[in-house]
């Protein structure tokens, strides 16, 4: 029985703390000193009297040792008696708890799938060695949180001072043993005579593997003269997931060759299993030596040449002992130091930001929101725990009202009113326990799905999310909490009952538990009030929205996607590629218009530029940062999304790269430019683009159905080349079916070409993490919560009625037999039904008027007093009301007076 | 004084210390010389069972205790027999009974 032992020695640490500490001393002592007393009265001298004590005692330390271990095997008995007893009382009524442990179980659900995202965010470690000592470097310029990458050859001037003789930057040297760089990217991956497969890989440098730690599962990592020289190592280094599955984990893929962009690449090795390189968040296919851009991506190259052009985050590895302060002084003065050497090349102001690696996901552009957005989740998360709990407490409630007699017998036998509460604990910590792995499971199946829908655009998830053995650690404590939360309030109710009356089953209590109860459907109507009127509004706003005219026609449009950039395609072979294609796409049965952009309204990472204002005017500070969406269309675009022009002209195939530069602008931008004038004719500034605008939309929006004003505006691909380009088809019939048509059409032009993320608008908005999905996700929420709280308030109300009839059977009886019909018999109880439900549909609604205004930033469409839906709920809460109250009632009606006289 | 020790049988602690406390509130010492007395020393019973047994059984809710002085006017934690606790000696005497009874027979027959 050692394990026995260990989990009482765990225990007794819980069990024994100061009052009980020093009360078992005191006591133990005091022995040792009546015995010394004793001792002193048969003769001993004082000093002989207290060694013979302690003899005799045997320690008094040793003593004491032996009440704690006793103590703590007691304290674990109790519990185990608890809970059995518990598990005993929720087996025999299954209803009560199968509601209770699936409203919790919906809490907890929430809950733990947040938690699978907070942990893969902030709490997992980077599977690498010592992973706490690895740092984020990044730099960011005052006038915005977003944070940028460095140029290449900015990394290689971080890397001489961190990992050379440390003469030039001595603090870099003292703080960091080693600084890599990685850039993000898509590439297209293809085996010989295998289809090509869009996917993403890091260009690396060439201790990125060192820095990491990092060990090969075959083959080997970079040596360290590679990724020195540009061009000099055409080398590729696979992921144990890529290996797997797209190689078949095949033990020879060591030296046999993939082509990359169509390079040839000779594969070294394959990485451990665990191993994500140096992000979270993407499922990456391989590493590549950043040397290699030039060769892999020609229209690039300047990415490793270029000091003026940031691709490249860092990551360094601080010497033991080193802290995040130095570090970040040491990251300054090499900062100060470029910004002095190359100035014009960096932004002004430009600062190093070095976070831990685990501050820094899941991409460093956007680890200064995560925290925020961290907390938001969270902070939804909690709200649905709590109504959560507020339900469950409502439901124990209930259930403590119908306990109180076994209650009252077993306090009448000797247990304490601590004993008793433990045990009524216990009851509510079991079943939110069994919720909790409810919610476990359920976190670990929904979480694949919900970070699928979030990772942006065709990146494909991590295969390894958050669900590690934190995840079953937080649920458990969540569960323990909320089971002790939920139960507290009822169990303490329970057991300051007063004893005597209930044993003698005097009636006299009897008004005081009907009021227990009816206070009880008084709060589950006011509660389920609050909650179905916050669902109600959601939906509304839903249903709202999916009315909102977005500025183009949604339906049967059909997107698809190709990168030429990564096919090697030179600008002169895109454009003709791409004249091609729509071509044949404006061919295909079934397409009444196709298009070309290089990005599409609810694209996640769209082409964002900063920087706009009307020509020869200085700007102003904000025009200077004013972001504005960017969209290089095919001249068809704007007809095949339908959007009217309200001012001026469409583009037209004369807006090609010879003809003037145009630009067609929405209102809200025409409203800043130019605020009382007409924009048509006018001529701007964007960067360092001079562009004249030819025409002027209404809103269209691109981001988030709710917000209407954000500047935007479109110039023709023609004149500003892109290789990304998206297809747009509107069809006559369902887009979908036209997905292997497109695809053909693309197959016949470029066998090699990958053609990805086809999806439908309408996929493309209900998959967008901006458009609806917050709203959705709060109505289905709230929803649920809502039906559950009006369910538990029919039970409630049906108790209470029928346990008055059962009270009132003998008056019943008597006004049957005085000549009482039996509509008027129902119509009493009815109006007695009633009574509570009105009580607390009026303090719900009360409630809900003082509650919907807080959210009333995030309804759409709809008032936060909204008439309907406050009506409606209140007639829904009603009639299951009168509903709840007449099943019981006509029973009453079908008493024979005969009985019910002689009733008791 | 005179050793005799006798080891305790398993579970008689208990019963000793229940009936020690069965005519009043006792400190610990008074209930060990209580239980020497009346076992005219037979059963010597050291603090390092004692203590344990007294807050197993008070954790089991068979006694409760309060701080009180000793005839020497020293502090001390005086125990005392709960409903729950004089129920519990009442089962332990039968269940004793049986046993010495059973045992006694068998002896007798051999």
């Amino acid at each position: 029985m050692r394990w026995l032992n260990r989990v009482r020695s765990f225990f007794r640490g819980l069990v024994h703390r100061g009052a009980d500490e020093r009360e078992l001393d005191a006591e133990v002592r005091g022995y040792a000193e009546m015995l010394a007393d004793e001792k002193g009265k048969q003769g001993m001298s004082g000093q002989e009297a207290r060694r013979a004590a302690r003899v005799e005692m045997g320690g008094i330390e040793q003593v004491k040792e032996e009440v704690r271990s006793v103590r703590a095997g007691v304290w674990l008995e109790t519990l185990w008696q608890d809970l059995r007893f518990g598990a005993r009382m929720l087996r025999k009524n299954p209803g009560f708890t199968a509601i209770a442990i699936l409203t919790l179980a919906l809490g907890l659900t929430v809950n733990a799938t947040i938690f699978v995202f907070i942990n893969d965010l902030f709490l997992r470690p980077l599977p690498a060695t010592d992973p706490g000592r690895l740092v984020v470097i990044a730099q960011k310029i005052p006038q915005s949180e977003m944070m940028f990458p460095f140029s290449y050859q900015d990394f290689l001037d971080f890397q001489r001072w961190a990992e050379g003789d440390g003469h030039e930057v001595p603090e870099m040297a003292k703080t960091f043993s080693g600084v890599m760089a990685y850039m993000e990217t898509p590439a297209h991956l293809s085996l010989s005579g295998e289809a090509t497969e869009r996917t993403y890989v890091h260009m690396v440098s060439g201790n990125y593997f060192t820095v990491l730690g990092a060990q090969p599962m075959l083959g080997r990592l970079f040596l360290p003269n590679e990724g020195r020289t540009v061009g000099a190592d055409p080398i590729i280094v696979l992921t144990y997931d890529t290996w797997r599955s797209r190689f078949a984990a095949d033990p020879r893929i060591i030296g046999q060759t993939v082509k990359l962009n169509g390079l040839p690449l000779t594969v070294v090795g394959v990485t451990q299993p665990n191993f994500v390189g140096a992000s979270w968040g993407t499922a990456l296919s391989g590493f590549v030596p950043a040397t290699m851009l030039p060769q892999m991506i020609p229209d690039r190259a300047y990415l490793i040449s270029d000091r003026g052009d940031t691709a490249f985050f860092m990551m360094g590895r601080l010497q033991s002992g080193a802290s995040l302060e130095q570090a970040r002084a040491a990251a300054a003065i090499v900062m100060a130091r470029l910004l002095k050497d190359y100035a014009g090349m960096h932004p002004l102001h430009a600062e190093a930001v070095v976070l831990r690696e685990s501050m820094s996901r899941p991409s460093p552009f956007v680890a200064n929101y995560t925290p925020l957005i961290a907390f938001v989740l969270m902070g939804m998360a909690l709200l649905v725990l709590g109504i959560t709990v507020a339900n469950v407490t409502n439901l124990l409630y209930a259930r403590a009202a119908d306990r109180e007699r076994e209650v009252a017998i077993r306090g009448a036998l000797g247990a304490t009113r601590w004993r008793l509460l433990r045990q009524l604990l216990a009851e509510s910590t079991l079943l939110a326990l069994a919720a909790g792995v409810i919610g476990a499971m359920a976190a670990v199946n929904l979480s694949p799905i919900l970070s699928k829908v979030i990772a942006p655009g065709d990146m494909a998830p991590p295969s390894d999310t958050g669900t590690d053995w934190r995840l079953f650690v937080f649920t458990f404590v969540a569960s323990l909490v909320t089971g002790i939360l939920a139960g507290l309030l009822p169990a303490l109710k329970a057991t300051r009952i007063d004893v005597l009356p209930l044993l003698k089953n005097a009636p006299a209590n009897a008004g005081n538990r009907h009021r227990l109860r009816s206070l009880l459907v008084i709060g589950q109507v006011a509660i389920s009030c609050v909650v179905l009127i916050c669902a109600g509004l959601a939906l509304r706003s839903v249903q709202k929205l999916s009315q909102v005219n977005l500025g183009f026609r949604t339906d049967n449009l059909l997107l698809a996607s190709v990168d030429l950039r990564l096919q090697r395609y030179s600008s002169d072979r895109g454009r003709r590629f791409q004249e091609q294609l729509l071509e044949k796409v404006r061919a295909l049965p079934g397409v009444r218009n196709a298009s070309l952009a290089d990005s599409v309204p609810f694209d996640t990472g769209k082409g964002m530029r900063a920087g706009i204002w009307p020509e020869g005017q200085t700007p102003t500070e904000s025009q200077k940062f004013m972001n504005v969406a960017c969209f290089a269309v095919d001249h068809s675009f704007l007809q095949t999304l339908g959007t009217r022009i309200v001012e001026g002209r469409d583009f037209n195939e004369r807006d090609d790269a010879s003809a003037p530069r145009v630009v067609i602008i929405n209102r809200a931008l025409a409203e800043q430019l130019w605020p009382n004038d007409d924009p048509v004719g006018k001529r701007l500034t964007l960067q360092r683009d001079h562009l004249q605008v030819v025409g002027e939309i209404g809103d269209l929006r691109y981001w988030a159905m709710t917000d209407t004003n954000r500047p935007l505006l479109f110039y023709p691909l023609a004149q500003n080349y892109e290789g990304n380009v998206t297809i747009v088809a509107r069809t006559g019939m369902d887009p979908a079916q036209l997905t292997l048509s497109v695809q053909q059409a693309v197959a016949q032009l470029n066998p090699d070409l990958p053609l990805y993320n086809i999806r439908t608008m309408d996929q493309q908005i209900a998959g967008s993490p901006m458009a609806m999905a917050p709203m959705r996700f709060g109505a289905v929420i709230a929803g649920t919560q809502g039906a559950i709280a009006l369910f538990l308030a029919t039970l409630g109300l049906y108790g209470l009625i029928s346990h008055s009839v059962k009270r009132r059977t003998h008056e019943i009886g008597i006004r049957m037999a005085l000549g009482a019909k039996p509509g008027n018999v129902l119509r009493v109880l009815i109006v007695q039904g009633l009574r509570p439900v009105l009580i607390g549909l009026g303090l719900g609604l009360v409630a809900a008027f003082a509650v919907t205004r807080m959210l009333s930033g995030m309804l759409y469409g709809v008032q936060p007093t909204d008439l309907l839906t406050f009506a409606g709920v209140s007639l829904l809460l009603a009639g299951v009301a009168v509903f709840a109250s007449y099943i019981p009632a006509r029973r009453a009606t079908k008493v024979d007076p005969m009985v019910a006289l002689r009733h008791e | 004084m005179t050793e005799q020790n006798t080891e305790l049988v398993q579970g008689t602690l208990d019963l000793l210390i229940l009936k020690a406390l069965a005519l009043g509130p006792r400190h610990g010492l008074g209930i060990a010389r209580r239980i020497e007395q009346v076992t005219r020393g037979t059963f010597q019973v050291k603090p390092g069972s004692l203590f344990p047994a007294l807050h197993r059984m008070e954790e089991e809710g068979w006694l409760s205790s309060s701080w009180g002085e000793s005839e020497n006017n020293r502090r001390a934690k005086f125990y005392q027999l709960t409903r729950a606790g004089r129920r519990q000696l009442g089962s332990e005497t039968q269940r004793w009974a049986r046993v010495s009874a059973a045992i006694a027979r068998v002896l007798a027959v051999s």
